[in-house]
């Protein structure tokens, strides 16, 4: 074990997580405007996936290329979802809110098996490593960790730049007082859950240069964006990019001294720990939801 | 309690007579059906179970738990253990497999059902998540090989029977739960937590008994099904479509209701039977959007909607 | 008056739940009384030959399970054109029917499918492709006295078991990799340091348990030993550890997706090696056609490559003579080359055609008693069974693909080319691999993502210390 695979176990960790952070940023935004646990958060990311393979197959646009697609396309995904069956639980109890997302969790998984086969997707395109010394990094972990970082950059200009940014964050600190403002709430609502998809669907294109996808690979990633989101604290974005890296470090890490296999299952445990510990995550704020 | 139980009993015998002619039939099935249909009504009997063992936490504490499967597979590698490794005999290795799952719901319950609605959920599914993980890794439960029974326990007929008795036991409890001092007190605990633990309603306690018996009837379920189809892995034991069906199924009943997820497991399991061999990706489709569908619709359910136009609550309840 | 409505409330549900339960019990009768007559002998006996199965046709092994299903029904398809199986008992030849489900992968659905086949009434039985799925099927087969053909589950566990209906075409799991390790120990400069990487599940384990002594007793180190969870789509941690372990050659692999997985992670950590040898997924066409030139070098224990020509040898069955012929069969009906899953499926329908003629009998017990006693060879090679039924005559070679051809490199007896070793991964560079076609008409602009490419390689480049050699190794 030397001090070289550590590092670069470390670096590979810290890429995964950041590209997982933003991609929980997406869920927890949702959450801490409308109190709703998006279940379908990583098969919308499923959807981002299929629709830069089908670019790419038929357009030969690489994934890179494709965000100009799945990024609207997601954002109009996200709003049209919302309009059409979300906006209607939004004030139900939290458990019509879970159930329909995952009922819509279950529909993409469905529809997408059945338009496209359980076959395994991939793009067939290999980008080699950065190579220092006995280090090695592949490319495209660390292509997705510069657009991680670009996401999170940009959102940070929006949600403290923009005036829509700002209404979010103030529907995300206090509804009622947000509302007495003067903000619409059904407005923040849809351009939240729409940022939240775009920012899943994104994920999408970028998650073809790492790995194959098939239509049943969402739940995989909702459980990790929800593992994050728990550690980062439910409607903290920050929190999210914080616990995504947090994880992404802890499981590739243990890798050295597990077997790898096991990894996933350190990542409950410690998800479960914190819930227990401290329930609001590692940056929530005490109290409130 | 007494006192509870004597007062619906008036009512009791009329609301008993389809149960018992159902049931009936169903102990005389074997004797006039072909095995195929036995096998479906074995697994028919099988999704009755799971689903009321969902709806025995679910249905009346408003918890959902993605996680159930736990309960399911934990039962399963129970039994199978008890049976292969010890020697017990089946009807007392499906109890252990009860057994186990329960311990595992009291032993999770402490940290887990301190927390809200979506935190629980998540909780519940990372923590079937990671036992998935665990025995796939685990070379004391045979990691990713799994068991396989000898030929010598293959009867049939017999693991009809145990699951007839898993789904009935199941059906009964639930009766007795809605209708005891527990039932009510989940009943508080459902409408308004926070309210019923200011009267001195103990939620934790009574929380955590619905969810260690919920986990013995899905736990015992397992242990059957393991039996019927002879072999247990990891991941078949931990499968999350079992999680998606029950909830799918109870939903479509009516959560919270009696005979709310016998029919829903009726109607949804005889489509994804008869369905499922010549359109096998369309059961989820078709899963989805019904649970779509009934949450915006009729969100509680064929049954519930239907007792509540009636004004009366179908299984009785305090 | 609360009282009454109550009342006729709790009737109507009665009465609803009643008439449910009706409905299902006479439903079912009709559905019980349409299936006694169908598929039934008529008094005359039999009028085809019914072989029911499941295969994976979704899920974890889709490819691997259609791949399977395809040779068995070019079989199925040879054997009826030539006017079917004769059968001594029967006094005729009979043409053989089969039927058969997707089981997704799952075995949970072998299980509830199998019990359906059996009640539908079939002949014989064979089993889905993968050990664990063969598990799931084979106590039904015991248990109704039919006879299982296994095809594609090769774990030695499956014949450990006491079944006595289930038989083996395939070499079992611990047969996989000792080519592969004598192979090794016959290389100059022989290697030694070995890597372990294999699959979580039956077979890949029971591989794994053989050539672990095997190895080791050949004098070899393994310097790297860890499995992995199937179904994760990335090994890139795991493999880094393998990097760092000073490893030579890598051994492994379970299936045909994650195997297609560690190559890419292996490319995209730059990692060298002298030799990779992967179970399954190499043997597939597409392996080739996913990785392009990622696949030069990688070897893999194979049942059976087209090369291979048992003619000679006797007694001989079958109207295939020889490798190439069934290549060649296989590739004008189905477009796609055939790999050994294929081959093994198609011979599975053999092992069960001369059992049924030289039986005389359509009987499973009086059948596989008869394949107890058989010793021949078909294009896919020797067939002789143990008592348990598993295969003891067949055995494997070693395939490797270079420069876009797969060559049987071990033994040396029916090697068409000799192992390029070192091998080594030679790809530094980005790279556009060729696209496989996914059922679609050839996409007229499959553009190369060039600009992509080149700023990519631009940036790599500026911001390596040490940049990268396109000719390393």
């Amino acid at each position: 074990m030397s001090a070289a695979l550590v590092a670069e176990l470390l670096i590979l960790g810290l890429m995964y997580g950041l590209l997982y952070g933003v991609l929980a940023m997406g869920l927890t935004i949702v959450f801490g405007v409308m109190k709703v646990v998006n279940v379908a958060h990583g098969d919308f990311v499923i959807v981002g996936s299929y629709l830069s393979y089908w670019a790419y197959v038929l357009a030969g646009l690489n994934p890179i290329l494709s965000l100009l697609l799945t990024i609207p396309f997601g954002f109009l995904l996200g709003a049209a979802t919302y309009l059409g069956l979300v906006r209607r639980v939004q004030n139900s109890p939290e458990l019509m809110s879970l159930l329909l997302t995952f009922g819509i969790s279950t529909l993409i998984g469905g529809l997408l098996l059945f338009l496209y086969s359980p076959t395994q997707r991939a793009i067939p395109i290999a980008l080699g490593s950065f190579s220092y010394g006995t280090l090695s990094l592949p490319v495209n972990i660390s292509v997705a960790a510069v657009y991680a970082v670009a996401v999170a950059v940009a959102l940070r200009f929006f949600f403290y730049r923009t005036f829509w940014g700002k209404a979010i964050r103030a529907v995300i600190d206090n509804r009622t007082s947000a509302i007495l403002v003067g903000i619409n709430p059904d407005t923040v609502s849809l351009l939240t859950f729409g940022i939240g998809i775009a920012i899943a669907s994104s994920v999408g294109s970028i998650i073809m240069l790492l790995q194959s996808v098939s239509p049943l690979s969402g739940p995989d990633f909702t459980l990790i964006s929800f593992v994050i989101v728990v550690l980062g604290g439910l409607g903290n974005p920050p929190g999210a990019l914080v616990g995504g890296v947090v994880l992404g470090v802890v499981e590739s890490l243990a890798s050295l001294v597990v077997n790898a296999a096991m990894t996933p299952a350190i990542g409950f445990l410690i998800m479960v720990a914190v819930l227990v510990i401290r329930p609001q995550g590692i940056m929530g704020r005490r109290g409130g939801d | 309690m007494l006192k509870d139980l004597l007062f619906e009993k008036r009512k009791l015998s009329r609301y008993i007579v389809p149960w018992a002619v159902a049931l009936a039939l169903l102990v005389l099935a074997p004797y006039f059906v072909s095995p195929s249909l036995r096998s479906f009504l074995l697994f028919l009997l099988m999704w009755i179970a799971l689903s009321q063992s969902f709806n025995m936490f679910t249905g009346l504490t408003g918890y959902v738990n993605f996680g159930f499967v736990a309960f399911y597979g934990l039962g399963g590698y129970g039994m199978t253990i008890s049976l292969l490794h010890f020697n017990i005999p089946i009807y007392l290795a499906l109890i252990i497999g009860g057994l186990l799952s329960s311990a595992f719901a009291f032993l999770v319950s402490w940290p887990t059902l301190r927390l809200r609605g979506a935190y629980f959920a998540i909780a519940m599914l990372s923590l079937a998540q990671a036992l998935f993980v665990i025995f796939d890794n685990w070379n004391l439960v045979n990691s990713a090989t799994g068991y396989t029974f000898p030929v010598v326990y293959y009867d049939p007929t017999l693991e009809y029977y145990y699951m007839l008795a898993v789904a009935a036991f199941t059906v009964i409890c639930l009766y007795l739960l809605m209708n005891s001092r527990v039932g009510l007190a989940l009943k508080a605990i459902k409408q308004d937590e926070e309210t019923a633990v200011s009267i001195g309603i103990n939620a934790t306690f009574y929380k955590a008994l619905a969810f260690a018996i919920s986990a013995f009837f899905a736990g015992i379920a397992g242990g059957v099904t393991t039996w019927t189809i002879t072999i247990i892995d990891p991941p078949s034991a931990f499968d999350t479509t079992i999680t998606l069906t029950s909830i799918s199924m109870s939903m479509l009943g009516g959560l919270g209701t009696l005979s709310g997820p016998v029919i829903g497991a009726l109607i949804l399991y005889s489509i994804e039977h008869y369905f499922g061999l010549t359109l096998p990706y369309l059961h989820l489709i078709v899963f989805g959007i019904i649970i779509v569908v009934v949450v915006l619709v009729i969100p509680q359910g064929i049954i519930g909607e239907i007792t509540s136009k009636l004004k009366i609550r179908d299984g009785g309840g305090g | 008056m609360k009282r009454t409505t109550i009342k006729r409330a709790i009737s109507t549900l009665a009465v609803v739940v009643i008439i449910i339960v009706l409905v299902v019990v006479v439903a079912a009768g009709v559905y019980l009384a349409t299936l006694k007559f169908a598929n039934k002998p008529t008094q005359t006996g039999p009028s085809v030959i019914t072989i029911g199965m499941t295969m994976p046709l979704s899920g974890t092994f889709a490819s691997d399970g259609q791949m399977s299903l395809d040779g068995i029904k070019l079989w199925a398809q040879d054997v009826n054109s030539s006017g079917g199986i004769p059968v001594k008992s029967l006094g005729k030849s009979l043409p053989v029917k089969l039927i058969y489900y997707d089981d997704g992968s799952s075995a949970q659905t072998v299980a509830t499918d199998y019990q359906t086949l059996v009640t539908q009434g079939v002949n014989f039985l064979i089993a889905p492709y993968s050990s664990p799925l063969t598990l799931a099927a084979a106590p039904i087969a015991e248990a109704n006295h039919i006879l299982l053909l296994s095809h594609g589950g090769a774990s030695d566990s499956i014949w450990a078991k006491g079944y006595k209906y289930v038989v083996g075409v395939l070499s079992p799991a611990s047969q996989y990799m000792i080519p592969v390790i004598d192979m090794l120990s016959n290389m100059n400069p022989k290697p030694t340091n070995l890597a372990f990487f294999f699959g979580q599940d039956p077979f890949s384990l029971s591989v794994m348990s053989s050539v672990e002594p095997y190895a080791l007793s050949k004098g070899f180190k393994i310097v790297f030993n860890q499995t992995y969870q199937e179904t994760a789509t990335d090994f890139t941690s795991q493999l880094a550890q393998l990097q760092a372990s000073g490893a030579q050659v890598l051994i492994g692999g379970a299936h045909f997706v994650d195997g297609e997985t560690i190559m890419k992670n292996l490319q995209s950590l730059g990692i060298h090696l002298d030799l990779v040898s992967l179970l399954v997924a190499p043997d597939d066409p597409h392996f080739l056609s996913d990785l392009g030139s990622l696949a030069n070098g990688v070897t893999v224990p194979s049942q059976w490559e087209p090369n291979l020509n048992f003619s000679q040898f006797s007694p001989y069955f079958g109207n295939i003579t020889s490798g190439e012929q069934f290549y060649s069969r296989f590739m004008s009906t189905y477009g796609i080359a055939p790999n050994y899953e294929a081959a093994e499926a198609y011979a599975t329908g053999l092992v069960l055609e001369k059992g049924i003629i030289d039986s005389g009998s359509l009987n499973s017990t009086v059948v596989r008693q008869q394949l107890s006693t058989e010793n021949f060879y078909t294009f896919y090679g020797h067939f002789q069974i143990d008592s348990t039924g598993k295969q003891i005559g067949h055995t494997m070679v070693v395939a490797q693909w270079q420069n876009g051809v797969k060559q049987t490199i071990w033994p040396p007896s029916v090697a068409t080319a000799s192992p390029l070793y070192p091998a080594g991964l030679q790809i530094q560079q980005p790279s556009t691999l060729s696209y496989r076609s996914q059922g679609l008409s050839t996409p007229a602009l499959v553009g190369s993502p060039s600009t992509f490419m080149w700023s990519a390689s631009f940036i790599a480049n500026t911001l390596t210390v040490y940049s990268t050699s396109p000719s390393k190794e």
